[in-house]
């Protein structure tokens, strides 16, 4: 009896690796998309960053003559560039300045005399460089003010606590780099994507695929029971699924482990290890979410006649399938009892949780046998569809 | 020996409503003899064969194979059947050896056996030269030899056959019609359908004439022609099939 499994398996893998769809979907991309994505990703936020920090903004300044002081603490300081311009909202939505200061005639006379005054900064808040140009001269302009201030207080030989009875300090606590955040939002749905993905065309090209070339007849002639030879197809495309998850992760520890290597910024803002401990819990939480994903595949699959309308089929499905794991998206979102009942946004959460260095072994034991039942169930459903002479000759 | 005793398949057609693709179909074939089944496209053939191969379970009725119950022991009856038809295909990414191993392996021939049935049909159907490219790459007439040689591959000792000669170019149809009687003269039993008359006429012992999900004659080329008092195949089976001619693409729907 498990011969036959055991006949149809090596039969199906040995059909399977010589595919080349699924080895590019089922080794090829889980290996590289790590690595690329990683580059990738940090070298763009990287550069981004050192960009904004270097780059000189351009700026207007209008009525320079009634505030002189202030016009050369502005012309002095760094990453500032003066333009003369005429129409200064136009240059600013045109870009040719970030942003422009307005001082009022007779600025300097009313601060002589105190009299109450202002000074007006022009930006494009919809643009982050025109928003970024805004801050540095409204920082000269509270510098400026502050100078101001001292004069006065001096003159008046008042203590300089008057004004400041107390400092704010903002100090981050967080463990986490920003970008290891980021990533443990990302990979998580990434890994759920490969699992899936490593499988579909294994799942298609095993059940519609047989049907579109007259092979599945061929099979059902043969003297095997029909719930072995769905045993076997199952075990095929849970195997493409399973190795997809472990390339991904492999990939997904090494990358971050030699990331290190890459750039001094990459492990400023990214690099978090990926322990021992963490992986396991993955690959933990994956097990059973490749025999849902299989199995899921299978039925929607098996019921096509074709390799083209299991494609129409999986689309959606893939739909279905990403909605909840976008859930790990969304920071605010956190691990509760409730939540870890809900197939695959329990996965997302979990690996989430894992990869922030936050292991909860009872959410774990729940999130696991939780998804072990709903594989169950999706295994059996297939193995019903699979009986189905309504479904294996549609027509 | 197979006996076909009253099988009826119901389909369960959407839009079409209920279909008996079959109705009552009974018949009985020697070993040593081959029985044909003639009927136009959509009288009910495929689904005949593939209810007695044990691949559709009949609504009602049974057949036995070598006397064993296709109802109570389908995988035993199964293991003495080799099933082909004109459509079954194969794994393109296997090699024609791997092909007839692998169903040698499911129908439990021995390590030993599987390499000297492969050997042998290989030889016969002369596809040695290419048991080592993959089935992607052979020609369809070679194709349908490599399934000949996947159905043979366990000795069975029924074989029934699909229209297993649609599609095929002259020369592989006339390899495949030796191959049939070569096997005939073994002493298998063979079922053969086919929607050809000339091809029925030449190859058959016994036709069984279907139409409409029923067998409305059984009988010798001969007995069949006399019957109708003609002397030629065609005019016979539509004497045979006689008024009810129209809507003959469907089984009776209601
Ligand atoms: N899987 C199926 N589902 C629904 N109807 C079917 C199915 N297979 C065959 N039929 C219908 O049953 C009838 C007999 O078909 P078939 O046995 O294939 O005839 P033949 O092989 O003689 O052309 C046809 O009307 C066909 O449409
Ligand atoms: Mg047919």
């Amino acid at each position: 009896m498990l011969s036959h499994i055991k006949i149809i398996y090596k039969k199906e893998l040995l059909d399977t690796v010589r595919d080349r769809r699924t080895i590019i979907s089922m080794i090829v991309v889980p290996i590289l998309l790590f690595p690329l994505l990683t580059i990738g990703f940090s070298s763009f936020t990287v550069s981004m960053i050192e960009k904004s920090a270097e780059e000189v903004h351009k700026v207007s300044v209008i009525g320079k003559d009634y505030a002189p002081d202030l016009f050369t603490m502005v012309d002095t300081s760094s990453k500032i560039e003066i333009v003369e311009i005429d129409s200064l909202e136009k240059a600013i939505n045109d870009k040719k300045i970030r942003a422009a200061l307005v001082i009022p005639e007779g600025f300097s006379k009313k601060l002589l005399a105190m009299d109450s005054t202002f000074v007006t900064i022009l930006f494009n808040a919809t643009e982050a460089k025109s928003e970024f140009a805004a801050d540095k001269l409204y920082n000269i302009a509270v510098e400026f003010r502050q100078q101001i201030l001292s004069q006065r207080i001096n003159e008046k030989k008042l203590n300089p606590q008057i004004i400041k009875p107390f400092k704010i300090k903002r100090d981050n606590v967080a463990k986490e780099k920003m970008g290891s955040f980021l990533l443990s939002m990302i990979l998580p749905y990434i890994i759920i994507i490969l699992s899936m993905v490593g499988a579909m065309y294994t799942a298609i090209d095993l059940t519609a695929g047989e049907k579109e070339r007259g092979t599945l007849e061929t099979i059902l002639a043969s003297p095997v029971p029909r719930w072995q030879i769905a045993t076997a197809k199952f075990l095929t495309i849970l195997t493409t699924s399973v190795v997809s998850t472990i390339l991904a992760l492999a990939s997904m520890t090494i990358t971050m482990a030699y990331g290190i290597m890459l750039t001094k910024a990459f492990v400023e803002n990214f690099a978090f290890k990926i322990t021992p401990q963490m992986f396991l819990i993955i690959f933990l939480m994956m097990i059973p979410t490749a025999c849902l994903f299989s199995a899921l595949l299978m039925t929607v699959s098996i019921f096509a006649k074709s390799y083209k309308e299991a494609q129409s089929y999986i689309s959606p499905l893939m739909i279905i399938i990403i909605l909840p794991a976008l859930v790990s998206f969304i920071p605010g979102v956190e691990l509760n009892l409730e939540l870890a009942f809900v197939p695959l946004v329990n996965i997302c959460l979990s690996i989430r949780e894992a990869l922030m260095g936050n292991i909860n072994w009872l959410y774990i034991t729940i999130i696991f046998i939780s998804t072990v039942l709903y594989a169950a169930l999706a295994i059996f459903v297939t193995h019903r569809m699979f009986e189905k002479e309504g479904v294996l000759f549609r027509t | 020996m197979v006996q076909a005793l009253g099988i009826t398949k119901i389909f369960d057609g959407k839009k079409r409503g209920k279909i008996v693709a079959t109705d009552n179909v009974t018949f009985e074939v020697s070993p040593g003899e081959i029985f044909g089944l003639l009927g136009l496209n959509g009288a009910g053939k495929t689904t005949t064969l593939r209810c007695l191969a044990a691949i559709l379970k009949p609504n009602s009725g049974t057949a036995f194979i070598c006397g064993i119950d296709i109802r109570k022991h389908p995988e035993k009856a199964k293991a003495k059947i080799g099933f082909l038809t004109g459509s079954t295909g194969l794994y393109g990414r296997l090699k024609t050896c791997e092909i007839i191993k692998y169903f040698g392996q499911l129908y439990g021939l021995s390590e030993t056996e599987v390499s000297d049935r492969t050997h042998h049909l290989m030889d016969i159907l002369n596809i040695t030269e290419y048991a080592n490219i993959p089935c992607d790459k052979l020609s369809s007439g070679t194709k349908q030899k490599v399934s000949i040689a996947r159905t043979m591959v366990h000795d069975p000792s029924v074989l029934i056959l699909d229209e297993p000669t649609a599609g095929l170019d002259v020369i592989t149809s006339r390899a495949l019609v030796e191959f049939i009687n070569f096997e005939k003269s073994r002493s298998k039993t063979i079922i053969f359908s086919t929607h050809v008359m000339h091809e029925a006429e030449k190859l058959c012992d016994r036709i069984g004439i279907i139409h409409k999900g029923k067998i409305i004659a059984i009988g010798t080329p001969d007995e069949l022609k006399s019957r109708t008092s003609t002397d030629d195949m065609d005019d016979a089976f539509i004497k045979l099939v006689g008024d009810n001619r129209e809507d003959t693409d469907d089984a009776v729907t209601y």
